[in-house]
This record gives structure tokens, C-alpha cells and sequence, in this order.
């Protein structure tokens, strides 16, 4: 399976083994000539850009091109491995993405008339008019990257009016050393459509891979997409994130996003609120303990007026890991009546863990409601005195604080089997990460 | 039940409590009065082990423990609870949720078997409502949005849940109104037992017009420097402390 030791490079010019690997496979990928085209040019947009890194203001603190240990062959689907995913025997739409291909998707008379789902790679195959805008090749380094190897992903289309019932749930899985996944998706929700999206990014322990997903949104007016993702790459492997909205009039985009596990995990969320009253509500807990990188970087830009955001990031640093947040919200001059606000609060549980918040704002319209704030510190001691005090010991008590922390985001899903899952999985990383790295 | 010999205890560098000494036998209720910066507050959060309460000298033993070698969720687990003067909010974590823990924890450590969930949940209600304190309430998060009055029927609710050895109630009775002082008192009055003592810490007599004590002590700079029965605390009140204390 692993195509790239036969094309492996210095490895002190990761972006070399890049272009070797592409002539390599190039002619395996799916797309007829404009796709391969476009490769070719996401390619050298790539090759201009290089792998970020920290000397780039978005990259600041996350050091990806020195984390990306490189000789990764591109996953192009094979044998299943995919364990059940954490919600599994919960009704679901179900699509199964396994080593960068779909494995498993429900066909049209599994899903509610007026919804479509359908594999890029077959999108690829014809002239897919419709997706050419969301395949820009221009956008960022990781994003190019995608763009030139993509391999596979899903198109999913909502039809005006419709509500679907069940979630759809995308589950990622790349459980295989040495390979990287370029996946790619798109979301396209017509008028007054109503979607829950569930996605789950996994791999296995101890598996050197490489995860890089776009995932492009578009809500037309009055669409209201409610998405949520949990980010359950395991250490080494990394996770790369890119996601495009743009929201239109009246639609509302809520997302909801859990990370924690993998050596580095990037999450890199861009929405534009095109229409006005257009809404996007974000809430994000992480945990980072052993050496772990959980980076969530979001660009909000109010294009129209009376739009709102929100963006609420919850991160826990223990041990060696580290933490990121870096939130910027541009107002732009016709977005009135814009009414934005971002909140970043981080809790150290250790002293070589570290925490970075930064918190952007750019207005140019004059009569706008926009606010930000940023805390990081330890856990109250007066809290944890109180619990003690009561008979609960420090572990418990730390546990305890630290479940309350993010239980703010976690009450987003409201109550039920969805969030007593995602619940059980916190308790599980907050044990991981605080076990053995105070 | 607790005998505290000659206790020394420092705040950020400076000696608060300075060669303190008191015994409290088995159901007693002792009232340590004092006016403020006597160090009140000092010997409850020493008791209760507090961190940055350094203790400099003198030695106390509960229930023949040497408590100051405990930590505080030990000293909690041997019987010993404080309610608080200002109740810590804690956004995320229901009443019940840490009423429940706490109930369990403290089981876990005398090792005894955990409490029976759906008698736990009724002994929490039945509590809740000789305290006027609501099912809401005992869902939310803890203290958080109480009223002041709110927050100290929570504490003796707690003090009602770990049924402790010896309650130490510091200043109680601070911003309470009168009906208030009543609920919260006749909720203590009602876990008066032979095998609980108290400790009730407070500046003025107020409150124990309805938790009467078996004996007052007057608590200055540092020092017990005047015990007696209750009517020292009706002398305290009358007089102010200024006299009593020139006097001893």
C-alpha cells in the first residue's frame, strides 16, 4: 500500500516528496481532463506555498511543516478496518470514508425524497458544473494540497423545504501507518432545508498518518445546517481541517466541534455570512495533554447586515500539550447592524502545558455590536478547596471542574444519546489526558 | 470530639492565631464569638485545611486523629464539615450532581458501601423541603445565581446529606434576614444529636438566640481569652467586645 518509499525524498524538502508523489499517482486519481488539470495547478499553488509553518501569522503556533514527518504514500481505499463509530446503533444516514475513499454510502432509497448523496469521486466523472465553485485551487497550502490529491469524499445535496429527520454522519477513518487521506465534501443546502451533520474524524493508536479534509458549505436563505464534529485522530497522526461556509439569508449554520487525541490536530473554519440576518454559532471544547497540538483558527466575515456569530472555545491543556485558538471576525462596511462575539477560555492543568487565544476584530461598518474575551488560567482553587472540603479528593474534584468546563459546550447537544456518547468519550480522553501527565 | 492545644497559625506571613486552645466534647454546641480580625474565619479554614493557613505551632486532634496530617477530603470523610461563609459557585456542577458525589466519595473512604440511588434522590427531596430549598434549585448549578439566603440553606442541606461529627458553621448568620436566620437555624437545631457536636462561629449573638449554645467563647487576637455559658454571649451583646475583652 505504501506507494511513497519508492518516491521518498530528502526529507528536509517535504514539498519535493509532494511533487514526486503527484507524478506518481497522478494518472490513479479519479477526474476526467478538467480534473486533472486543476490538480495539476492546485499542485503548484501548493509548491509556491510550501507547508505552513509558524513564521506565517495563521500558523503561528502551530508548526505544521516541522510536526509533518513526510514518506507518506496517498490512501486510496482498500481492505475495511474501520471500527464502529462512538454513535454506532444510533439511526443515522450513514457514510463510511475509509483510507480516503467511500466505502460505505446509503443509496437513493435508503435516504427522504428531495436528498442526495453522492461520491465525489463519481461527481468528478462528469462535468459537475454545479462543484466547480467549491474547487478553488487558490485558497491555502493544505487546501491546494487537497485539491490536487482528493480522492474521494461526498456531495451532499438538500433539496428546497426539505427537513431531514435523521443526522447524516460522516465517519473518517484512517487507521493505517504511513498514508494520508485528502478528502473532500460538499454540503449544499437549498432554501429553507434543515440538516444535522455528524462527523467523526478516527484513527487508530500508534498510526503514522496524515488526515487532510475540506469540507465546503452553502445555506441557502432560510437553511439551517446543524453540524456537528468530533475530532478523534489518535497520536501520532495529524488532522488537518478545512471548512468553507457561506451562509445566506436567514440560514443559520451551528456547529459544534470536540477534538482531542491526535499528535496535532488543525481545525481551520471559514464562513461568510452572505445574506443578511445570516447566523453562525459556534461552540468547541478540546483537550491537549501528552504533546498534542488542538488548534481551532475561525475567519468570520459579515458580509450582509444584521448578521450575528458566535463563537464560545473551550480548550484543557495538561501535560505537554497544547492549546490554540485563534478567532477573527471581519465586519464589513455594508454588515450593519452586524452583532459578533467570541469568547475563549482555557484551563492549564499543568506547567509545561501551554495555552494560546487570539482574538481578532477588523469593523468597517459604523453601527455594529462586536465583542471579544479570553481567559486562560488553572482551576479555581476556591472551587477545588470547596469540593475537597466536602469529602470529594483532588482527582475527583479536578475531574469534576474540568467536566463543568466544558459542560457548557457539551449541554449544546441537549439531552440524550448523542450527548451521553460524546460525554462518555470526553470522560475518556479527560482520564487520557490528565492520567499520567499532571 | 476536638481538642485544639495551643494552635499557631500564620496568613501570608503574619501570625493570626496565636496560641489558640479549645476542647468540644461529643454533642456539645460551643459558640466562638469575636469581633473582626480576631481570627474566626482563620480557625475554621484551619480546620478544614485550607491551603495557605500555615500552621506554625500546637496540634489538634479530632475524633483522635492528628487532624492537621489530613487532607481535606480526609478530614470531610472523618466527620468533620464546614459551611461556609461565602459558598463557592461552581458553574456545570448541579447540586445534585455534587451532593451526590460528595455523599459517595465520603462512603468510599470509611468504606462503606455506596448510597442507593433512589434513596438518596428522596432523602435529598425530603431535606430540600424542610429547607424551602426547590427541585429547580437542586438542579442547577451549584450556588450559582442563589441568593445569599439560598446559599447557606445550601450549605446546611449538605451539612443534613454528610450528617458530619462536628458542623463548624461559619458565620451563618451573615446576610441573613431574620426569616431567613430562622429556616436556616431551625435546620441546624434539627441535626442536633448526642453524637454531633458544633462549632458556631460567629460575630454577633443574633443567632444564637436560635442555636443556643452550651458554651461561648471570645475569641480575641488570636486567643480564647473568655469562655462561658450562654449568657456570656447576651453579656457580649449588651457590653461589646471591647470591655469583655479589656477585662480578660
Amino acid at each position: 500500500m505504501s506507494m511513497a518509499a519508492e518516491h521518498r525524498q530528502d526529507r528536509s524538502v517535504p514539498e519535493a516528496e509532494f511533487a514526486a508523489l503527484f507524478a506518481a499517482v497522478r494518472n490513479d486519481l479519479p477526474g476526467p481532463a478538467w480534473v486533472q488539470a486543476l490538480r495539476a495547478e492546485a499542485l503548484s499553488a501548493f509548491m509556491r506555498e510550501g507547508l505552513p509553518h509558524k513564521r506565517l501569522e495563521r500558523w503561528k503556533y502551530t508548526d505544521f511543516r516541522s510536526r509533518f514527518g513526510g514518506g507518506l504514500g496517498i490512501a486510496r481505499g482498500g481492505e475495511g478496518d474501520a471500527l464502529p463509530d462512538l454513535f454506532d446503533g444510533l439511526k443515522a444516514h450513514r457514510v463510511l470514508i475509509n483510507r480516503g475513499r467511500v466505502e460505505r454510502a446509503p443509496q437513493a432509497d435508503e435516504l427522504p425524497d428531495g436528498v442526495e448523496i453522492i461520491t465525489l469521486a463519481d461527481a468528478l466523472e462528469t462535468p459537475a458544473l454545479w462543484l466547480r465553485p467549491w474547487l478553488q485551487a487558490d485558497r491555502s497550502a493544505l487546501e491546494s494540497l487537497n485539491l490536487a490529491f482528493m480522492t474521494d469524499g461526498v456531495c451532499i445535496r438538500v433539496g428546497a423545504g426539505v427537513r431531514v429527520s435523521l443526522p447524516i454522519l460522516l465517519h473518517h477513518h484512517l487507521g493505517e501507518s504511513g498514508l494520508m487521506a485528502h478528502t473532500r465534501s460538499v454540503v449544499l443546502m437549498e432554501e429553507g432545508s434543515e440538516l444535522t451533520l455528524v462527523e467523526i474524524d478516527a484513527g487508530a493508536p500508534q498510526s503514522q498518518s496524515f488526515a487532510n479534509s475540506v469540507l465546503a458549505v452553502s445555506l441557502d436563505a432560510g437553511a439551517r445546517l446543524h453540524h456537528l464534529r468530533l475530532g478523534a485522530m489518535r497520536s501520532p497522526g495529524l488532522a488537518v481541517r478545512t471548512d468553507q461556509a457561506e451562509v445566506g439569508r436567514s440560514a443559520l449554520y451551528e456547529r459544534l466541534t470536540f477534538a482531542s487525541g491526535a499528535a496535532l490536530a488543525r481545525s481551520d473554519v471559514q464562513v461568510v455570512l452572505t445574506g443578511p440576518a445570516a447566523t453562525f454559532d459556534l461552540a468547541a471544547a478540546y483537550m491537549a495533554g501528552g504533546e498534542e497540538l488542538n488548534d481551532i483558527t475561525f475567519a468570520v466575515t459579515h458580509q450582509a447586515p444584521r448578521t450575528t456569530s458566535r463563537m464560545l472555545v473551550k480548550s484543557v491543556a495538561a501535560g505537554e500539550g497544547h492549546a490554540v485558538v485563534q478567532g477573527s471576525v471581519t465586519v464589513k462596511p455594508d454588515a450593519q447592524k452586524a452583532d459578533s462575539h467570541q469568547l475563549a477560555r482555557g484551563v492549564l492543568l499543568s506547567t509545561k502545558a501551554e495555552i494560546d487565544q487570539k482574538p481578532e476584530l477588523e469593523i468597517f461598518a459604523d453601527d455594529v455590536k462586536c465583542g471579544h474575551g479570553a481567559a486562560i488560567g488553572a482551576l479555581d482553587p476556591e472551587q477545588m478547596f470547596y469540593l475537597r472540603s466536602r469529602g470529594i479528593p483532588e482527582a475527583e474534584a479536578r475531574s469534576l471542574l474540568i467536566h463543568a468546563f466544558v459542560s457548557e459546550v457539551v449541554s449544546r447537544l441537549g439531552p440524550g444519546e448523542w450527548q451521553s456518547r460524546v460525554a462518555g468519550w470526553l470522560d475518556e480522553r479527560l482520564a487520557a489526558v490528565t492520567g499520567d501527565a499532571l | 470530639m476536638l481538642e485544639i492545644k495551643d494552635l499557631r497559625a500564620k496568613v501570608d506571613g503574619k501570625e493570626i492565631l496565636k496560641g489558640l486552645s479549645l476542647s468540644v466534647g461529643e454533642g456539645e454546641v460551643h459558640a466562638v464569638m469575636g469581633p473582626n480580625g480576631s481570627g474566626k474565619s482563620t480557625l475554621s479554614y484551619v480546620l478544614a485545611g485550607r491551603d495557605g493557613y500555615d500552621v506554625t505551632g500546637g496540634s489538634i486532634r479530632f475524633r483522635d486523629n492528628d487532624l492537621l496530617a489530613q487532607k481535606p477530603e480526609e478530614r470531610a470523610a472523618s466527620g468533620l464539615f464546614l459551611a461556609m461563609q461565602y459558598p463557592v459557585e461552581i458553574p456545570g456542577v448541579t447540586t445534585m450532581n455534587f451532593l451526590r458525589t460528595a455523599v459517595n466519595e465520603q462512603a468510599k473512604a470509611r468504606g462503606e458501601p455506596q448510597v442507593d440511588p433512589a434513596t438518596f434522590l428522596k432523602r435529598v427531596r425530603d431535606v430540600a423541603k424542610q429547607l424551602n430549598i426547590s427541585d429547580a434549585m437542586l438542579k442547577r448549578s451549584l450556588n450559582v445565581g442563589f441568593s445569599g439566603g439560598e446559599k447557606k440553606r445550601n450549605e446546611v442541606l449538605q451539612l443534613a446529606m454528610l450528617a458530619p461529627k462536628l458542623a463548624i458553621l461559619d458565620e451563618t448568620d451573615s446576610g441573613l434576614d431574620i426569616d431567613a436566620l430562622k429556616l436556616v437555624a431551625d435546620g441546624v437545631n434539627s441535626l442536633r444529636a448526642p453524637d454531633r457536636s458544633f462549632l458556631v462561629i460567629t460575630h454577633y449573638q443574633r443567632l444564637l438566640d436560635y442555636i443556643v449554645p452550651d458554651h461561648v467563647h471570645v475569641l480575641s487576637e488570636g486567643r480564647i481569652v473568655r469562655s462561658g455559658g450562654p449568657e456570656l454571649a447576651r453579656e457580649l451583646e449588651a457590653q461589646g467586645y471591647e470591655r469583655i475583652v479589656n477585662a480578660a
